[in-house]
């Protein structure tokens, strides 16, 4: 069994939550194969950013709306 | 289970031209200096069986960034490649041949019986028969000295990260220190934080909201508002208030009203509000009793100014007249101004008879005199009658000198102070002209400021009238006029102020109203679509963290897990080999456990027969001997179930002493049972002892004259 056998048996389960979990597991592990460590940073930054940039967008929107 | 038959490399690292190894034997000893190209060896079969995977940082091993596959004294060269042959237990030989085509790019081929397979396919198949993962090669194939040497790092975190990858765990590590690069929980922190200071913004802007309301309601009292008149219904009322008045005022004023149409919102109040001020401004400045106000007031300007010009002008005449007759009574009056020049002219004419009179004959004398000072000239007869007179030259000389020159001096002096009396006289009387016409030049203006008078006031001005009396009359009249219009003015003025209060009120109703809607939409946000977004963005950030810390949590799980499984498996063997190695009075046997730590990762413990931590009291020889045992473990136990049959050892004698040298070749002996080695060494000792004490065949390739043209020299020993 490999690395990323091993990790998904730790990460098993059929609820929503644990199904995204591995979804997200299997983006890390694509990751990692594909650059390495510093890929495994990139991607997970470009996610996060993704989300900051909506985030920031309707936080923006609120706030031209109170003003 | 296969095994290496032969290997040709050309091009590859320190090699240049192409040279060939059999591996026949069941140990083959790769002996020479350093840089003579024994590693290379190793890493070129390293290299066609996993090509850029044993490249570059996943490897774990640092010297393998940047890591040149072509011989740089290749040149433009590019005929790279590494060639296997495979044996398996059926004696089936596979041949696999990578070769380099870019630093990014090579190609693999495999052969086998008649199957040939390229690319992709040739990669798959190369996979299928090693059965086992890069990583997995690193911990049960190829001991390699860096990871060797991590292992006598003191340093518990280090070591034990060095013991991952020994255990060929490098891959959970890596993907956690990615994971932790990426900061995931930092940022959900920022997100958070800045999402309560938009909270804490809400709150206060509700409470400078409220402050300011309840500040408008103050003033909104102050201004005669009721509490009732402070919503829509209220300004509506209002409005219609002040549009009636407006209307009543116009009408009664004869002036018209611009359409002011009462909305049937609030918020439409604004455009009302704006449009009765202008309104209010117009009529103020069009009403009747304003524009006469307005009239009265030019007129009477014109009137004062007029009056301070004709006044200025009067007061000009007056002084020029005062001038003129001072002059008449100082000097005289004209006329005998006019007889004194004549008197003056005349005399200054009869001189000039006299003195052209004297200055003939005095002029017949100097004559004279000039003659008889010529040189010849008889001194004593008269140039003109020819009488001879004794001296005559003195004579005449001294008749000029007592005579004509005192005659004409005197003339001169009297015509001379003749002029300047008939100068001073023409000066007085251009004076007097001067004079005259100034007085003429300001009667003239005085007349046109009568003419304009007279046109203003209506009416004709004789000389016995004084216009200065006449415009103050004029102006106390305007006065009076002014006076009345006054009364009238600001009692319409003051209507029209009652009506600006009203629009003053709206104003402010309008001013609360649109403040409390502002009010309410914040009090509302939290139900706005927006905020309901953040909210779940927050939600997925937080299960986003959540899920790599259980994702993290699983690594270091999964990575414990197989830590135990192969320290469990091998743990005896290791501990076989280690005491064997060693031969430390101090350790008779060596526990491996494997717990974490603080942060979840694996702990690695070595512990004696007596349960105590053995690494503080082991030499860096016997941690390398500890490093050996568990690569030697791994290789002899876990390999045995593997597709690989054969091991690599490259420089295993590092810190190791005679004893410990001998010992490792002794369990070399025990694993060539099992495994093929491979073992790269330029130490003399080893290779004695291998020499003397392997029990097996062997082959030893010695490596030396390595050169940039050609690479090693290679011969058996």
């Amino acid at each position: 069994m490999n690395y990323k056998e091993a990790v998904e048996k730790q990460i098993s389960g059929d609820t929503h939550e644990q199904k995204q979990r591995r979804m997200l597991w299997e983006d890390i592990a694509a990751a990692y194969n594909k650059g390495g460590e510093d890929e495994v940073k990139t991607v997970l930054t470009a996610h996060v950013e993704k989300i900051t940039k909506e985030f920031k967008k309707n936080l923006k929107q609120l706030d031209e709306t109170i003003l | 289970m296969f095994t290496i038959k032969n290997l040709k490399i050309k091009g590859f690292r320190g090699y240049m031209d192409e040279k060939e190894f059999a591996f026949n034997k069941p140990i083959t000893i790769l002996s020479g200096e350093n840089h003579c190209g024994k590693s290379s060896t190793l890493n070129a079969i390293e290299w066609c069986l996993f090509g850029n995977e044993c490249i570059g940082k996943n490897t774990g091993i640092r010297e393998r960034i940047d890591w040149e596959i072509p011989n740089r004294n290749l040149g433009s060269r590019s005929d790279v490649f590494v060639e296997l042959e495979l044996e398996d237990e059926n004696k089936n030989i596979c041949k696999i041949k990578r070769k380099w085509t870019s630093s990014r790019k090579d190609e693999l081929s495999i052969s086998s019986g008649h199957e040939q397979f390229q690319g992709n396919e040739a990669e798959g198949k190369v996979a299928r028969l090693l059965k086992l993962s890069f990583q997995d090669f690193l911990t049960t194939v190829y001991q390699h000295q860096e990871a060797v040497r991590a292992v006598l790092t003191q340093e518990p975190r280090d070591r034990n990260e060095a013991i991952d990858r020994l255990l060929g765990l490098s891959a959970y590590r890596n993907i956690l220190t990615g994971i932790e690069a990426a900061k995931i929980s930092s940022k959900q922190n920022e997100m958070d934080n800045t999402f309560d200071e938009f909270r804490n913004k809400i709150n206060t802007i509700l409470e400078t909201r409220n402050k300011d309301l309840s500040n408008m309601k103050i003033q909104a009292g102050q201004k005669g508002l009721k509490e009732e008149q402070l919503n829509e219904k209220g300004v509506l009322n209002i409005a219609n208030i002040a549009k009636k008045q407006l209307e009543k005022f116009a009408s009664e004023s004869g002036l018209g009203l611009a359409e002011l149409g009462v909305p049937n919102q609030w918020k439409d109040m604004f455009l009302f509000q704006k449009g009765a001020e202008d309104e209010i401004r117009r009529l103020r400045s069009e009403m009747p009793d304003v524009k006469k106000q307005k009239e009265l007031f030019d007129s009477r300007s014109k009137f004062t100014q007029l009056k301070i010009e004709y006044d200025s002008k009067k007061n000009n005449l007056k002084s020029a007249e005062k001038e003129l007759e001072d002059l008449s009574m100082e000097k005289g009056k004209e006329d005998d101004l006019n007889n004194s020049k004549s008197q003056i002219e005349k005399q200054i004419s009869e001189k000039e008879k006299e003195m052209s009179e004297a200055n003939a004959k005095a002029a017949t004398i100097s004559k004279a005199l000039e003659y008889l000072q010529l040189e010849g000239v008889n001194k004593n007869t008269c140039p003109v009658c020819g009488k001879e007179t004794a001296d005559l030259l003195m004579h005449l000389k001294k008749e000029w000198e007592d005579k004509y020159e005192k005659q004409v001096g005197k003339i001169q002096d009297e015509i001379n102070k003749l002029k300047s009396d008939l100068k001073n006289t023409e000066s007085l009387l251009n004076r007097y002209r001067e004079l005259k016409e100034k007085k003429e030049y300001i009667n003239k203006a005085l007349n046109d400021a009568n003419k304009k008078i007279s046109e203003l006031l209506g009416r004709a001005i004789t000389e016995r009238d004084d216009s200065s009396v006449l415009i103050i009359g004029q102006v106390n009249q305007i006065d009076e006029e002014l006076k009345k219009l006054e009364q009238s003015v600001k009692s319409k003025q003051e209507i029209l102020d009652k009506i600006g209060v009203l629009l003053e009120q709206i104003r402010i109703v309008i001013e609360i109203l649109t403040h409390e809607e502002k009010k309410k939409i914040v009090e509302q946000i939290k139900q706005s679509d927006e905020y309901k977004q953040i909210e779940k963005i927050k939600d997925t950030m937080a299960l986003l963290t959540n899920n790599l810390d259980k994702i993290k949590d699983a690594i270091n799980a999964a990575s414990n897990e197989e830590a135990k499984g192969k320290i469990v498996s091998t743990g005896n063997t290791i501990d076989n080999f280690f005491c064997k190695i060693t031969n430390n009075p101090m350790v008779n046997k060596v526990n491996i456990s494997v717990s974490t730590d603080t942060r979840g990762r694996n702990n690695y413990e070595f512990k004696d027969q007596n349960d105590k931590e053995i690494t503080p009291i082991l030499s860096q020889g016997d941690l390398n001997a500890l490093a050996l045992s568990i690569f030697l473990g791994m290789a002899y136990l876990m390999g045995a179930d593997q597709s690989c049959g054969f091991i690599m050892l490259d420089d295993p004698s590092q810190s190791l002493g005679s004893g410990h040298k001998g010992k490792l070749v002794e369990v070399i002996n025990e694993v060539l049972n099992n495994r093929m080695v491979i073992l790269s060494t330029m130490d003399k000792e080893l290779q004695d002892f291998i020499i003397s004490r392997i029990t097996k065949n062997k082959t030893q390739y010695i490596f030396d004259n390595w050169t940039p043209a050609h690479g090693p020299e290679i011969r058996i020993g």
